[in-house]
């Protein structure tokens, strides 16, 4: 009897399909590292469910609009009225980080800086999804605490 | 005896000088000062519209008539600011121009579209620009009226239209530009008719005399102030040139009563009588205030119609007569109703509990006396939306509840605050079941003990000492002696009187277990859970019973709704905020009260602890909230009930919502009513009147998730049937792992299945 011509493909793709499944299900199986940074997939929580992915939601038009008139007025240092302009930003959603965001700059801008550092920090807690944004408030954060003289400035950017 | 004389007449004019000189420093004193004492007045915050914008169209129409605006049935009625039209989903707005001090609105027509409760149009009708963004006049929240409960809206003759001033003159003095103050001609006929009639009943004042005597003599007919009023005339006309007078008459004039509030000057007058500026009013309204000058009371257009249509009717056609109008006009004028509008830009605040907040911190900083008279213009965060369901919400469910537990109405009663959760602006108060009436604030001032809304606090503190505590170590909830500082003993007992046993940590709080609540609050120290209440925002001294961690310790609403915003808000506080601005009347920035964030507990913590207090909503005492909201609103609270049910509370939050309910009774007898029972019910009702963001709790940095068993708090497998996925703060997930447990009963919870993945999970108990 003599084997199919090409039997040792099938045969390398059932062997291929095969360790993957034994893969996949031991990937399943191996006890998870201690902790993970996000919900395991379909287990029950305390309280509403979290997401097991980060993904980034769609922000509303009038959030994007306001934010946008607030780093403007910004750029042209109408600070206060910035600042007014990012409050009613938050009173549209107050969980949208990048209010919270540019209210720390202003404040960091004005020499307030506790108010910056806080501010930045608040708006690190509503920004997960957004690590650029993390970042930048790391930065406000850092040379708010360095001008207090709580910590060593973040060093400034290189001069071009 | 020349002498004689001529030093009898130097002297009367001496002493007729003496006396023109004392009116003469009164009248400028007065005009040069402040000539009017004006009411503070408090708005409430702009309504906001943009496309996308969560409000449903019965919302809309409320606030349009809180703002005072008028519905009109065709557009040719839109013809002035402060008007809407609506069809079916769509409404023309005809905007009111307003000066909010850091930004000025112009009047503008505006077309917006709402369907499935949202804005999804908005543009401006000429030239159909689509827009962004629109601001709108606020609502009038109520004025801090001065002693004389005067109030005026003040209005300045550049920018009132002619017809009003010349109609004045038309009908109450013809000679205004041309005599010195006193008209002697008329002075002499109207003292011949008196004295025929031997008392004074024809007067023949000159609007300066009128003035005058509004300004500083009262209104009694004698001789003596008829002589004073001339003398007073004179002086004004001495100082001022006739412009300067007729806008003070324009202003000072009585126009009509409103309640214990007074009509005051053509500004308000308009407003009050006709609903619109009076930049804005026509020929025919302009005849029915003047022609009501005569008799504001007798005229009155909404008591006596018929007088006040006939003395409209005679002022028209002396316009006519005097050609300040055309014949047209006349003719289209006599034809043409009233126009008075329903009584419903009033004196009396709708919102008295609010005002009485805002007032209260405001005197922190100004005198009352300012208040009531330097005309400032203070901006709040109060909602009217929100204002208004909380007031329905309360009162309608107040009424339910008493009808079902078969407890008198009068009995039953109930405080609420409503914060938003991002900037803890006080978007709502209510302080009692009547809630137009200003009476006892029990969101204020009624302190009662908050029971089990104090748990968090405990919580809070135990899980900031991670190595201690996690959301899944054991606590027995079985009993406990605990000795008092005055040596006895105080045994606690759980609402359902049965003990638990050994319970996760986070069942303790998502069911209210009292045992296993004190139990940790005794071993963390109850100064140390005091001194988290205090983080949390509570100001006041904290009494340290070991009774305390039951919240056996009085509050009002507006203070734990502080505690519980700075939950809602991360672990951030920030200080409560009713009002957000003050301008003087000239549009200069008093004060404004920016927002302010301090960080007062870890945000890692507080996610835990909100974690519990949406698991209390989800399957907790706080359960049969989800018969009135839905699930998916993710909303964290926390019941509350004292003993012997005095007391019902309920503390909760959405994603940009707080609010917090008492429902009690003033004589502090039982309400029979639990936190769920009562407070939560109105909780419930409120929310689902209103726009609510889903609370999505993200984790914060110092977050990790972990497999856990709960009913063992140890590490296990995912497949194992009490496996949950549990957030830990970083650093504190058990080492320990448990294989499945065998004997473990049913699941607490059911598991989350997507997909059937049978062969799968064959493979890998084969693997096992």
């Amino acid at each position: 009897m003599s084997l199919p011509k090409n039997s040792p493909r099938v045969f390398s793709f059932l062997l291929c399909l095969g360790a993957s499944l034994v893969f996949y299900s031991c990937a399943g199986h191996s006890r998870t590292g201690l902790s993970q940074s996000v919900p395991a997939e379909n287990l029950p929580q305390i309280g509403a469910r979290q997401a097991t992915v980060f993904t980034k939601h769609a922000r509303p038009d009038s959030i994007i609009f306001l934010t946008e008139k607030a780093e403007q007025l910004i750029g042209s240092n109408q600070l206060d009225e910035a600042f007014s302009t990012l409050e009613r930003a938050l009173g549209i959603d107050a969980q949208d980080p990048f209010p919270w965001h540019f209210m720390a700059k202003i404040q960091l801008l004005r020499g307030n800086l506790q108010q910056a550092e806080h501010l930045a920090r608040k708006s690190n807690i509503l920004a997960a999804r957004y690590p650029s944004l993390v970042e930048k408030n790391k930065e406000i954060i850092a040379r708010a605490m360095g001008q207090q003289s709580r910590l060593p400035m973040a060093p400034a950017p290189p001069k071009k | 005896m020349i002498l004689f004389l001529l030093g009898g007449l130097l002297g009367a004019a001496g002493l007729l000088l003496w006396h023109f000189s004392g009116f003469n420093r009164i009248v400028k004193e007065k005009f040069d000062g402040r000539p009017w004492e004006l009411p503070a007045r408090v708005y409430a915050r702009p309504l906001v519209l943009y496309p996308g914008m969560e409000i449903s169209a019965h919302l809309l129409v409320q606030e349009l008539e809180l703002m005072g605006y008028q519905q009109v049935s065709s557009r040719q009625e839109l013809d002035v600011p402060g008007r809407y039209l609506r069809n079916n989903t769509q409404f023309i707005l005809f905007c009111r121009p307003f000066d909010f001090g850091d930004k000025k609105i112009s009047s503008h027509r505006l077309v917006l579209e709402i369907e499935k409760d949202r804005i999804v149009r908005l543009k401006n009708q000429d030239p159909g620009l689509v827009l962004d963004m629109v601001q709108l006049d606020p609502v009038l929240v109520g004025s801090f009226y001065p002693g004389s409960r005067e109030d005026r809206i003040l209005a300045d003759l550049d920018t009132i239209p002619p017809l009003l001033p010349n109609t004045i003159i038309c009908v109450e003095d013809r000679t205004f530009y041309t005599h010195f103050g006193v008209e002697f001609q008329a002075i002499f006929r109207a003292m011949l008719v008196n004295i025929k009639n031997w008392q004074i009943t024809q007067g023949a004042s000159t609007i300066t005399q009128q003035l005058a005597r509004n300004f500083f003599l009262t209104s009694k007919k004698t001789w003596t102030r008829k002589v004073n009023e001339l003398f007073m005339a004179a002086a004004l006309e001495l100082n001022y040139d006739k412009r300067e007078i007729l806008e003070a008459y324009v202003n000072e004039v009585y126009l009509g009563q409103d309640g214990n509030r007074s009509v005051h000057g053509f500004g308000l007058a308009s407003v009050f009588y006709f609903g619109k500026s009076i930049q804005d009013v026509l020929p025919h309204e302009v005849a029915l205030l003047v022609g009501m000058l005569k008799g504001p009371s007798y005229y009155n257009p909404r008591k006596y119609p018929d007088r006040a249509i006939n003395r409209r009717n005679t002022v028209l056609r002396m316009m006519e007569d005097q050609h300040l109008i055309s014949r047209d006009q006349m003719e289209t004028g006599l034809a043409m109703p009233l126009g008075v509008i329903e009584k419903k830009v009033q004196g009396n605040s709708p919102f008295p509990f609010y005002l009485d907040l805002v007032k209260r911190q405001l005197l922190e900083e100004y005198r009352e006396t300012d208040l009531q008279s330097m005309g400032l213009r203070i901006f709040t965060a109060l909602d009217p939306q929100v204002q208004m369901a909380a007031r329905q919400a309360l009162v309608s469910q107040l009424k339910q509840i008493s009808a079902e537990k078969g407890i008198p109405g009068e009995m039953l009663e109930a405080g609420l605050v409503v914060t938003a959760t991002g900037s803890n602006e006080i978007q709502a108060l209510v302080g009692g079941k009547k809630p137009y009436e200003k009476g006892f604030n029990r969101a204020l001032d009624a302190r009662r003990p908050i029971g089990s809304l104090i748990k968090p606090a405990v919580f809070l503190t135990a899980l900031a000492r991670p190595k201690a505590y996690t959301l899944t170590t054991l606590v027995a909830d079985g009993p406990i002696t605990v000795k008092t500082s005055e040596g006895q003993d105080w045994i606690p007992r759980n609402f359902d009187r049965q003990d638990h046993g050994q319970v996760p940590l986070y069942l303790a709080l998502v069911n209210s277990y009292n045992i296993a609540t004190v139990r940790i609050g005794m071993d963390l120290g109850i100064s140390k859970v005091m001194e988290t209440v205090q983080k949390m925002g509570f100001k006041r001294e904290v009494p340290l019973y070991p009774s305390s961690l039951l919240g056996s310790m009085e509050m009002s609403p507006f203070e734990v709704a502080q505690m519980y915003q700075t939950l809602a808000a991360n672990g951030f506080y920030s200080p409560p905020r009713s009002i957000r601005a003050i301008y003087t009347p000239k549009g200069e920035l008093l004060q404004g009260y920016p927002l302010t964030i301090e960080q007062h507990l870890d945000p890692g913590v507080v996610f835990l602890v909100n974690k519990m207090l949406q698991a209390v909503v989800l399957e907790g005492t706080g359960k049969s909230l989800e018969k009135i909201l839905p699930k998916t609103l993710g909303v964290a609270g926390k019941t509350g009930t004292t003993n012997d049910l005095k007391d019902s509370w309920f503390a909760g939050f959405t994603g940009n919502r707080l609010a917090v309910v008492w429902v009690g009774r003033d004589d502090n007898q039982t309400c029979k009513l639990t936190g769920a029972a009562g407070a939560m019910r109105i909780f419930g009702h409120l929310m689902n009147r209103i726009p609510n963001q889903a609370l999505d709790l993200i984790a914060p940095e110092n977050v990790v998730w972990a497999v856990v068993d709960a009913a063992t708090g140890l590490r296990t497998d995912d497949t194992c049937p009490d496996a949950m996925s549990i957030p830990f703060i970083k650093g504190s997930v058990p080492d320990q792992f448990t294989a499945c447990r065998s004997g473990a009963g049913a699941s607490h919870y059911e598991k989350i299945i997507t997909k059937p993945r049978y062969f799968i999970d064959w493979l890998k108990e084969f693997i096992k």
